[in-house]
Parts: C-alpha cells; sequence; structure tokens
C-alpha cells in the first residue's frame, strides 16, 4: 500500500510540476460548461437539474480519458524510466493501480471544480440534489472505466498518439455497445445470445441508471470489476512488453 | 518487480471470465440493494405499495408479456422492460408468495401471442419485418378475474408504480367505489354544442374515473340519488335544477360522501355565450351555504405568483404573457398535510373562485388549496371574451391574503331547503313516478351524522385542455399528465370513498423544477414594465385619435391635399407616434434585458471562471517555481 502510495505521489507531482495538468483541468471545464450550456441548453430549458451536464460527460471522456491515459505507460516507456519503475520494490498491480489512480484523482479534481454549476443550479431553483449527488460519483466511476481502457492502450504501444487513437475507439465501443450500431456489427458472427449481453456490458446504461438517482450496487460492481479487469490487463501488457 | 505470475493469457482469460460471471449472471443477486438518493425516494417502492402488497388477501398473478425477439434492437424500450421487470420482481419479494409473476414472450403465430390478443393487449407492428411487439400486463385475482394494462408507455414512466399497485389493488379488491356523477356540463361527451351534427369524445377524466371506480351518470335533473352511491361527484350545481339541488341536498345529510366542484365562472359555460353560467338563478351558495361555506359571487381570484404564461394577441405582436386568473397551483398552495392534495406537484387552475366559511358555520373548513398572497379578486366581467391578460396586470392590486380555492369540509349541517322540497317542474309529466318516491321519502332537516364534503371553486380544471395531453400511439388515445388535476379529483372521491393506501403512490411524477429565482425576476421586471407600457399605450391611442380628428375636421375631408399648418400638425403628431412606439419597444426589450443579462453572467461563471482561477493559480506557480530555479520543463 505505501508502495504504492509512493508511485502515486510520484505520478501527482509529475502532473503538477508540467503545465499538464493545469491544461487538462482548463480544457475539461471550458467543455464540460460550453457543452452544458450551448449544447445542453441548460439555461432555456429552465429546469433546476444537471441533466444537460451530465448528458455530455461520456462523450467528453471519450476524448479526454484517452488524453490522460495516453501518456501513462507510453511515455514511460519512450523514456525508458519504465525500466527504472521495474527496478523498484513493488509489485506490478501496485504500480499499475497507483498511476491508474493518480489518473482518475485529476478527473475527480476537474470535476470537483465543476462546483459553479451546483451553485448555480441550486441558486435558480430547488434541484434534487441526491440525483445531483449520484451524478457526480455516476460519471467519477465512469470516467474510470473510460481511463483504465486506455490505461491498457498506453501500455501497449511507446507511441502516445497511437494509445491514444486505439484508446478512443475503445472507449467508444464501450459506450455505444448497447446501440444497434455495434450490435448489428457483431450479429452476423455471434450468436444472440453473446450480443444481448455485449449490450449490457456498456456503459451508458449504466451511467444512466446512476444519474436518475439510483446508486445500484450492481451498476458500481460493474463499474469497479470493469476497471479492475482493464488495469489487470494493463498490468499483464506491461509486464508482456518488459520480457 | 515480484509475484507476477498471475499476469499470463491464461490469467487474463480467467479474469474476463469472472467478470462477465459477476456480470452478467450475478446479476440478480445484488437486485435489490441499491441506494435511492431522489428527495421524493421515486425509485422506492412507496408506502401504500408495501401495504397493499402485504395486505394481499387472495393470491394474484401477473403475467408480463414482453417480445423479447422483436425488441432486440429496440434499446431505449428494451431499458425500460428492464426497470419494469425489476420493479415486478421487488413487487413478488414484497408480497412474500401472494403475487407470482410470470414473463411471457409472445413469439409470432405462438399460442402465446393467442392470449394476448385474447386478453386485449395491444400489438404494436415494428419495424421492416412487420413483426408485432407486445409489451403488456394481464392479472390475475380470485375468480379468474383479470385486469389489463394493454402496453406499457414508456412516457409514463413515472407513474408505473402507481399503474400497477391499483392494478393490484383493484384485483384484491374487486368491487370497485360506486360513483354517482351528476354534472351540468358535458363531461361524458355527447352532441357538441357549437355543432349538432358532430360528436364530442368523453373528456378525459371521466375515462380516468370509470377505470377507477363504478361510475354511474345520472341525468342532469335526477331527482333522487340511488342509495348504492358510494360517492357523489357533482360538478358544475349551476346549471342543475332545484329538485337536483335538492337530491344532493338529501344524500349529503343522509350521511353520503359528495365531491362538489363549483365555479364563479366555468370558461367552457363562457365561450359559448356571455349569458351562460348564471342559467338556473340558483347560485351554488344555497347549497354551499347550507354546509356553512360561501363562493364569492361573481369574482375569480387572479394571482400574480401563480399565473399561467399564456401566448395573446397584443396590438403590436403576439406575446408570451401571464394570465393571472389561469393559475399553475404549486408547492404550498397544495395543503401538504392532507392526504389529497400533499402528494401532488401541480394543480392547473382556469378562473377559479374563492371558497369562504361562513360565519355561523357550525362544520369544519379545511382549506386544501389556496392562492399565494399576491393574489386579488377579479371581476367576472373583466374576463369576459376577449379578456386583456396586459390590463390584468396593470391594474393589479395584490390582497395581501391568500384565497381558498378548495377546502374540506366535515360536521354537522342543515338543509338548504327549510321550507320543504321544491315543487317538481311542470311541463315533466315522464317523472310523476320518480316524484310520488321523493314524497314517500321524509325530508331530512338536519344531518344524520357529521357530513363529509369536499368543494373545490372551479369547473375548469377537469377540462383536457388544463391537464393533460393526448398522443395518439397508433389509433389509441394515450393520456400523458402534464399537471395532476385527475390525480386531485381521484384523491378527493379516493378519500372520500375511504382507501387511502392508492393516495400515497399517486402523482409522483409530474416533478417539474423550474428557475424559480428566473421567474421571480420576470415577474418583478413584467409588473414593474407592464403599467408603463399601459400608460405609453393609452398616450398612443390619444395621438391617434387626435390625428384623425384633425384630418376629419378638414371642410374638403375628400382633397388629399394639405394646408402647411395642418402638415405640421400631423407631423408633430406622427414624430410622437413614431417615439411613444419607440419607447414601448424599449419597455419590452427591457423586459428580457435582466434575464439575458443573469444568462450571460452564469455562462461566465460556469465556463470562463474557474478556467482563469485555475490558470491565473499555473503561472503563480510558475513564478514561485522559477524564483527557485525550478521552471516547467520545456
Amino acid at each position: 500500500m505505501k508502495r504504492m502510495a509512493s508511485i502515486y505521489r510520484r505520478e501527482m507531482a509529475s502532473y503538477f510540476s508540467t503545465p499538464l495538468a493545469y491544461v487538462f483541468v482548463i480544457i475539461f471545464l471550458v467543455l464540460t460548461g460550453t457543452f452544458t450550456f450551448y449544447l445542453g441548453g441548460f439555461f432555456p430549458r429552465g429546469q433546476a437539474d444537471l441533466q444537460p451536464f451530465f448528458t455530455w460527460h461520456p462523450w467528453l471522456y471519450l476524448f479526454l480519458a484517452p488524453a490522460l491515459g495516453m501518456r501513462l505507460w507510453a511515455e514511460e516507456r519512450k523514456t525508458g524510466t519504465i525500466e527504472l519503475i521495474m527496478t523498484l520494490p513493488v509489485s506490478m498491480m501496485e504500480a499499475v493501480l497507483g498511476k491508474f489512480l493518480a489518473a482518475w484523482s485529476m478527473i475527480a479534481i476537474s470535476l470537483g471544480l465543476t462546483f459553479p454549476i451546483w451553485i448555480t443550479v441550486n441558486i435558480l431553483g430547488r434541484p434534487d440534489n441526491g440525483v445531483i449527488a449520484a451524478g457526480y460519483v455516476g460519471s467519477l466511476l465512469m470516467a474510470g472505466a473510460y481511463l483504465s481502457i486506455s490505461a491498457f492502450f498506453s501500455a501497449l504501444t511507446r507511441n502516445q498518439v497511437i494509445a491514444f487513437v486505439i484508446s478512443v475507439v475503445g472507449c467508444f465501443a464501450f459506450l455505444l455497445s448497447g446501440f444497434p450500431i455495434v450490435q448489428d456489427f457483431f450479429r452476423p458472427w455471434l450468436p444472440s445470445a453473446v450480443v444481448e449481453m455485449l449490450g449490457s456490458l456498456g456503459f451508458l446504461q449504466h451511467f444512466d441508471t446512476i444519474t436518475k438517482g439510483i446508486l445500484d450496487l450492481r451498476d458500481i460492481i460493474y463499474f469497479l470489476t470493469f476497471i479492475a479487469l482493464w488495469l489487470l490487463a494493463g498490468a499483464w501488457a506491461v509486464d508482456r512488453c518488459k520480457n | 518487480m515480484k509475484n507476477r505470475r498471475y499476469l499470463t493469457v491464461g490469467g487474463l482469460v480467467a479474469a474476463v471470465a469472472i467478470f462477465l460471471l459477476i456480470n452478467t449472471a450475478g446479476r440478480p443477486l445484488f437486485r435489490f440493494a441499491r441506494l435511492d438518493l431522489t428527495q421524493n425516494k421515486v425509485h422506492t417502492l412507496s408506502k401504500g405499495t408495501v401495504h397493499i402488497l402485504e395486505t394481499l388477501q387472495d393470491p394474484v398473478k401477473i403475467q408480463l408479456y414482453w417480445s423479447a425477439g422483436v425488441a432486440k434492437d429496440m434499446t431505449s424500450l428494451k431499458l425500460f422492460s428492464q426497470r419494469v421487470l425489476d420493479l415486478l420482481e421487488e413487487y413478488s419479494s414484497v408480497a412474500g408468495g401472494k403475487l407470482t409473476l410470470e414473463v411471457i414472450d409472445p413469439e409470432p403465430f405462438s399460442e402465446a401471442e393467442d392470449d394476448a390478443v385474447r386478453y386485449g393487449l395491444q400489438g404494436v407492428p415494428t419495424g421492416s419485418s412487420g413483426e408485432t411487439l407486445y409489451f403488456g400486463i394481464v392479472g390475475f385475482g380470485k375468480n379468474g378475474k383479470h385486469q389489463v394494462i394493454p402496453f406499457l408507455q414508456p412516457a409514463r414512466e413515472s407513474f408505473l408504480e402507481f399503474d400497477l399497485s391499483r392494478m393490484v389493488y383493484s384485483l384484491d379488491h374487486p368491487e370497485k367505489t360506486k360513483v354517482g356523477l351528476l354534472s351540468a356540463l358535458p363531461l361524458t361527451g355527447g352532441s357538441s354544442p357549437r355543432n349538432p351534427f358532430s360528436m364530442e369524445p368523453p373528456w378525459i377524466i371521466v375515462d380516468q374515473l370509470q377505470r377507477q371506480y363504478d361510475l354511474k351518470v345520472l341525468p342532469k335533473d335526477e331527482e333522487e340519488i340511488p342509495d348504492d352511491i358510494g360517492v357523489l361527484m357533482v360538478v358544475y350545481p349551476q346549471g342543475l335544477g332545484k329538485r337536483s339541488l335538492y337530491a344532493i341536498d338529501q344524500f349529503v345529510l343522509r350521511g353520503g360522501h359528495a365531491l362538489v366542484f363549483v365555479d364563479p365562472m366555468s370558461e367552457l359555460m363562457a365561450a359559448q355565450g356571455p349569458a351562460e353560467g348564471s342559467t338556473s338563478g340558483y347560485a351554488p351558495n344555497r347549497l354551499l351555504g347550507a354546509w356553512g361555506v360561501k363562493l364569492t359571487p361573481g369574482k375569480v381570484v387572479g394571482d400574480m405568483a401563480a399565473a399561467q404564461r399564456v401566448s395573446y394577441q397584443g396590438r403590436f405582436r403576439t406575446q408570451v404573457i401571464d394570465y393571472l386568473p389561469w393559475l399553475a397551483v404549486r408547492g404550498n398552495m397544495l395543503n401538504r398535510n392532507e392526504v389529497v392534495t400533499g402528494q401532488i406537484d401541480q394543480l392547473n387552475l382556469a378562473s377559479a373562485g374563492s371558497l369562504t366559511p361562513t360565519k355561523d358555520a357550525g362544520t369544519k373548513f379545511v382549506p386544501l388549496v389556496q392562492s399565494t398572497s399576491q393574489a386579488m379578486l377579479l371581476d367576472r366581467k373583466q374576463l369576459s371574451f376577449p379578456p386583456d391578460p396586459k390590463r390584468l396586470i396593470a391594474d393589479f392590486k395584490p390582497a395581501g391574503k391568500p384565497f381558498t380555492l378548495a377546502a374540506r369540509i366535515s360536521g354537522p349541517a342543515t338543509t338548504a331547503f327549510p321550507d320543504g322540497p321544491p315543487p317538481p317542474e311542470k311541463k315533466d309529466k315522464a317523472r310523476k313516478e320518480g316524484q310520488k318516491k321523493a314524497k314517500e321519502k321524509k325530508q331530512l332537516l338536519q344531518s344524520k351524522g357529521p357530513i363529509n364534503v369536499i368543494v373545490i371553486a372551479d369547473t375548469d380544471l377537469l377540462q383536457d385542455r388544463f391537464w393533460v395531453t393526448i398522443q395518439d400511439f397508433f389509433g389509441r388515445r394515450i393520456a400523458i399528465p402534464n399537471a395532476g388535476n385527475a390525480d386531485f379529483a381521484i384523491n378527493a372521491l379516493d378519500q372520500l370513498s375511504g382507501s387511502s393506501d392508492l393516495i400515497s403512490i399517486r402523482s409522483r411524477g409530474t416533478s417539474s423544477r423550474p428557475f424559480t429565482l428566473v421567474e421571480k425576476i420576470r415577474r418583478e421586471a413584467e409588473r414593474k414594465y407592464r403599467a408603463k407600457e399601459q400608460e405609453l399605450t393609452a398616450k398612443l391611442d390619444k395621438t391617434e385619435r387626435k390625428l384623425n380628428e384633425l384630418q376629419g375636421k378638414r371642410k374638403d375631408a375628400e382633397s388629399a391635399k394639405l394646408t402647411p399648418e395642418q402638415q405640421k400638425e400631423i407631423d408633430k403628431f406622427r414624430q410622437e407616434k413614431v417615439d411613444i412606439r419607440k419607447d414601448l419597444r424599449v419597455v419590452q426589450y427591457q423586459l428580457r434585458r435582466n434575464i439575458e443579462r443573469l444568462e450571460t453572467m452564469l455562462k461566465f461563471i460556469n465556463i470562463a471562471l474557474v478556467p482563469i482561477l485555475v490558470a491565473l493559480g499555473s503561472i503563480i506557480v510558475w513564478f514561485i517555481r522559477r524564483k527557485r530555479n525550478m521552471g516547467f520543463p520545456a
């Protein structure tokens, strides 16, 4: 645990010693705000809830999470610092988890800094703050899922651009997997039960339930096991490249 | 690096398998472990449902017909079906074996499909293949009695629990309350007053009542309320004859419960002609007075804080404007301690009246619906067609106290006909037999016990256009309420008939949470500027009149030529007119400006403010680091 914390601290320090963290937070905030007010029509809609805010999160993370995740391992591989990590007395899981948690914290910080929208909606009307709290939890869990995919693909290559592009494609598949477009793609060559199952494994369905204000154990388990699975795959990928 | 033995392809495959197992087969295990974070616990079974389920007397069987195969491409419907299934499973677990659940996929040309058709489920043709989709529920109670929800509409998702609970309840209590409907308004449809050759459909409210109760429509000239009527619903007693009013009076004194809708001005009747609405001369006050209530005659409640926005064809352009007599009743205007109104989100009233207890009333008067204190009594005549919403706002002077729009009345009462029953109408010979009966029954002068009556000072709330949107769904009329008017009427009937479990479930659906601040700003701005606008319009009228006068005064009025003097006058007036119009435009612009300013400010705060602060922070950090010779690496 201690060793994981040191990896986490090292990673966080590297975010804030470069403009990266600030640029990420600023882009995140500007995009969420713009999407909420312009695409989501927050003000003309006249309803005191954060639906126009959360609706866009799956699409925002589609690009922002890979942007954050692409450097997790690809950079270490490119600069060769991955060798350094390998020599440290930490387990592979600890290293993977520490790095992942640092990146996840960045998103948590960005999400936390959207608090003015929460204040705004409370000044404008009387929103259901329970639903809003659930929305934040759901958004953070979903961001973790996106990040874990990105972390895996980042471990596969030393080129950050490639890591980014593949991550976006991978995330996109899971975002859309409940939609007919993805199901139709699989239907010709997979049994329909498997296609159904793939559909239920997409992000949106679980995120939607949470943003309605229901913290269902099934959805939380889904996101947590999803993250765990991809982190494990990430660890495997890091380990493989080392060999 | 240590312990990496599990990081093999085999390990990964195992992990994927575990993941799939947990998230597919394992899902039912965690079914009921969830936290409902919504304020009103929208996703948790309400107490009423739990009580209904726990006290089920006989086993109930629920069959869910769901064409899972046909719906494989319909993501949102699939999600909704999952929600329905989850809810039904929860019902079944709460009922502890008394409620069994069966999910049936009525595949095309199967026996199950025949059953679906037999029970009256609605099949919907889908997509290119034209397969029929079923998504409905059949519930069976004792003696094979069944109830059907023909199609579960996703649009009615927020009423899902109520619909299901009502079905379960009515299966367990097959004997419905008998509700008598005595109305002077055409609630049940029939020939149109405007065009005698066309037939009007019944109002949606009647349909809703019929689902819930054994509704018996009594003729308008009913002289004796049958004894088996549990609750009597009276609409617009002004339009009823004396003998009918007497029958109501006696019914209530006998201990019958009544829900009475009176109205100082029925929009429906007023639209048919100004003389309508005061036909019989028997004001409702005769009846109400006996119960210790008074309806302020000829006065309608206008409320600035609860007024609805209407589109109004103004002098220069169509405007959206507050119309004082049309009320959107929300929040604390509804008595939250009463079961009838406790759960209602919104009630739409149109030109409602004010109820007050009479001075010598022996009954208890509990207000159910009240206006805000930003309200006043408007004269009925001010609303005669066409009404001028702008003038109403300009003349608005708040009374500073709320008016009661609906009330529950209980306690001892006396008859409204102390001089005996009114004489029968002469021309009505066919009713002779009925008269005999009425004579046989001795008149009650005092109530046998305490009376139970709910009085609502509006009839327009029952009209479809004030509370419901009707969608045509493959030839079937689907009613989607946008206000709880029907819930209100049904709650009242339920309370009067004594079943209170269903009340706690109802009407959690229409949970509109408007921007109250924006509405407040808008109302303040509107009040401030509307008076000024009125003043300016008057000035403009005067100027125009003067201009016309000047034209008319000329002896050679036909001549197009103007004397220089007249020309000068006219030019002056025209200039004034242009100026005033400009002022009016400014006034109208100002109406919107405050809100636009607020929007711009909020956009700035939410899009730019924090990013700017973060950027500033990063620059400060950078400076500090540079001082320490630790600048950002390039």
